[in-house]
């Protein structure tokens, strides 16, 4: 190494900082959520003036990533390849993640995919520093419809730090949403959770019923899908972008080009073989998502049912809306077009009588007796655990 | 061994069956129909069941106030029999077994990997001594343990008997065990 490393304020960061940074300088400078940091050029800067950007930093824990030159890049995404730690506090724990990562180009898994791909032989790499976002819920979202190239964006979340979807360790829930309006939610097993402890990551169980609710709510959708469109617009292709939630806030943690091909060629795989994108639920929109717990959809007048003493307001084909139910409930299910309880999981007394009469329910749907009109025609789909409005009764 | 007395006993009937006509609200404690349809219209005059049609069907379901008086006599039986650390106690070993008993029914709709019939002996096994607790004190939980383990046994022959809602099925005598604990108590799912 000839020239000394530098500290760069992340909002400064350029095409020498490596991909990553520099992405995350471009969303940053345009007023995006971007969480503050710095990126060390190469490691041999100063420690002193590592400390002191630090310093200037909120207290821990931080989130060490590798910026690499090559990375991050429109020809390939080096995603997992190179080094992150999550979760540190200490500055010297800093330091030390910050020459790991800086050596991860060296590590031969790097190393390789950068031979397949051509891209040169540069080994150290810059590395960011940020503060570490505790997410309650975080995942990735892309600004194209990866199964067919769509546009569409196609939002993957779970519970705690995105790295539970990123690495594949849980079935994350996929949000799919038009851009000429509509969405669609199909909720996935988040079986744990990875969340920052005092000595770095904790994973813990997920349980019921948060493990099979689907993480967002309806009025996040929008918004986080609006920073996906806003990231596609300033870099001027589709992106791939992670995100996280803290405290009812958005944060863009990266920002990519799509990496993997797009649209593939008419008659290039066969239908049977190619995963399809879904149908947009229009005029629908959608008011209430929960645990999908008796498949089928059911289109019906919602009929608000607190207590016993209303059931005799309940007509056959309506769709049933309540807290909970217990046995007096059970004759509704009968007359009932579908049932959707604010409280309950996949084993819940709704959701196992539900599935003996066949009908579609939604369980576990958070805020349906206050979210949902006495009379107002939905779609309830038992399937997806979605609850969306309709105009027309037919 | 604690009786219960009969007004109590139709108007738990009806807590329990959710939803049901005379003969059935009878026949769950055995008691006398003609008694029980003047039971049922005393406590319709105070406003504690209601008569409702559903789909075809006719009967009695509990009012909010019908559900706070049931409450109010279970407690007090619960009290004048000195009962109430026993159901409490059995009701802590009930709840880990009713995670157990609804992943088992859910698994056997779902068609999906552990819905093996020996999960329900298992629970008809664990059912017994619980009940036996209960029984000894307060005469009227006693008959789950049997009920379930017919439905098992019916099941073997037609397996509406494990779910299914039209037959006093492993499922419905479950959840009624589970509701009669939380009605004893005075406490919600």
């Amino acid at each position: 190494m000839t020239t000394a490393g530098r500290v760069v304020p992340l909002a400064q960061a350029g095409p020498d900082c490596g991909g990553k940074a520099a992405a995350l300088a471009v969303l940053l400078r345009a007023g995006l959520p971007v969480p503050d940091g710095f990126v060390v050029t190469d490691p041999s800067t100063d420690e002193a003036a590592v400390r002191a950007a630090l310093a200037r930093l909120r207290p821990g824990p931080y989130a060490i990533r590798s910026s690499g030159l090559g990375e991050d890049g429109a020809a390939a995404s080096f995603a997992g390849q190179l080094e992150t730690v999550l979760g540190v506090r200490d500055p010297d724990e800093v330091l030390a993640a910050i020459r790991r990562c800086a050596a991860s180009g060296d590590a031969p898994r790097a190393r390789a995919y950068r031979e397949r791909l051509g891209l040169g032989d540069r080994t150290a790499v810059p590395v960011l520093v940020q503060e570490l976002v505790a997410a309650d819920r975080a995942g990735v979202l892309f600004t194209r419809d990866p199964r067919d190239g769509g546009d569409r964006i196609v939002i993957n979340a779970a519970w705690g730090l995105g790295e539970s979807v990123v690495s594949g360790a849980v079935v994350p829930d996929e949000i799919t949403v038009w851009r000429e309006g509509g969405a669609r939610v199909a909720f996935g097993d988040k079986r744990t959770r990875l969340d920052p402890g005092p000595d770095g990551p904790i994973r813990s169980d997920v349980p019921e019923p948060a493990r099979f609710h689907v993480c967002l709510g309806p009025e996040e959708i929008l918004p986080l899908a609006a920073l996906g469109w806003r990231c596609e617009e300033l870099f001027g292709r589709p992106q791939d972008v992670e995100w996280a939630v803290c405290d009812g806030r958005f944060w863009l943690l990266q920002s990519r080009p799509i990496t993997t091909p797009l649209a593939p060629a008419p008659g290039s795989a066969p239908d049977a073989v190619r995963p399809s994108a879904p149908e947009r639920p229009d005029p629908e929109s959608l008011l209430v998502v929960g645990v999908a717990s008796s498949p089928g959809q059911a289109r019906g007048p919602v009929r608000l049912v607190r207590s016993v003493d209303e059931f005799s307001r309940v007509r056959p084909g309506d769709v049933l809306v309540c807290r909970t139910t217990d046995p007096a409930w059970t004759p509704l299910f009968r007359v009932a077009a579908a049932v959707v309880t604010e409280t309950g999981g996949l084993l819940s007394h709704a959701a196992i009588v539900a599935r003996e009469y066949r009908i579609p329910a939604v369980v576990g749907a958070t805020g349906a007796l206050s979210r949902l009109i006495d009379g107002a025609y939905v779609v309830v789909d038992g399937a997806l655990g979605t609850v969306t409005l309709t105009r027309s009764p037919s | 061994m604690h009786p219960s007395p009969t007004d109590l006993l139709s108007l738990h009937a009806v807590r329990l069956k959710g939803f049901a006509d005379t003969g059935a609200v009878a026949a769950r404690f055995g008691l006398d129909p003609a008694q029980t349809g003047e039971e049922l219209l005393d406590a319709e005059a105070y406003g504690w069941v209601t008569r409702s049609a559903f789909a075809g069907l006719s009967g009695w379901s509990l009012t909010e106030a019908g559900r706070r008086r049931n409450e109010a006599q279970l407690s007090e039986e619960l009290d004048r029999a000195g009962a109430r650390a026993t159901v409490v106690a059995v009701h802590d070993g009930f709840v880990p077994l009713n995670e157990q008993a609804t992943g088992a029914f859910t698994a056997w709709q779902l068609g999906t990997a552990g819905a093996v019939p020996g999960r329900f002996a298992a629970l008809a096994d664990a059912l017994h001594p619980l009940e036996q607790r209960l029984a000894a004190q307060l005469g009227r939980f006693g008959g789950y343990h049997h009920r379930f383990a017919t439905a098992l046994a019916q099941a073997a022959a037609d397996p509406a008997w494990i779910t299914g809602m039209e037959v006093d099925s492993c499922h419905r005598v479950w959840f009624e065990l589970h509701e009669d604990l939380i009605a004893s108590l005075g406490i919600s799912r």
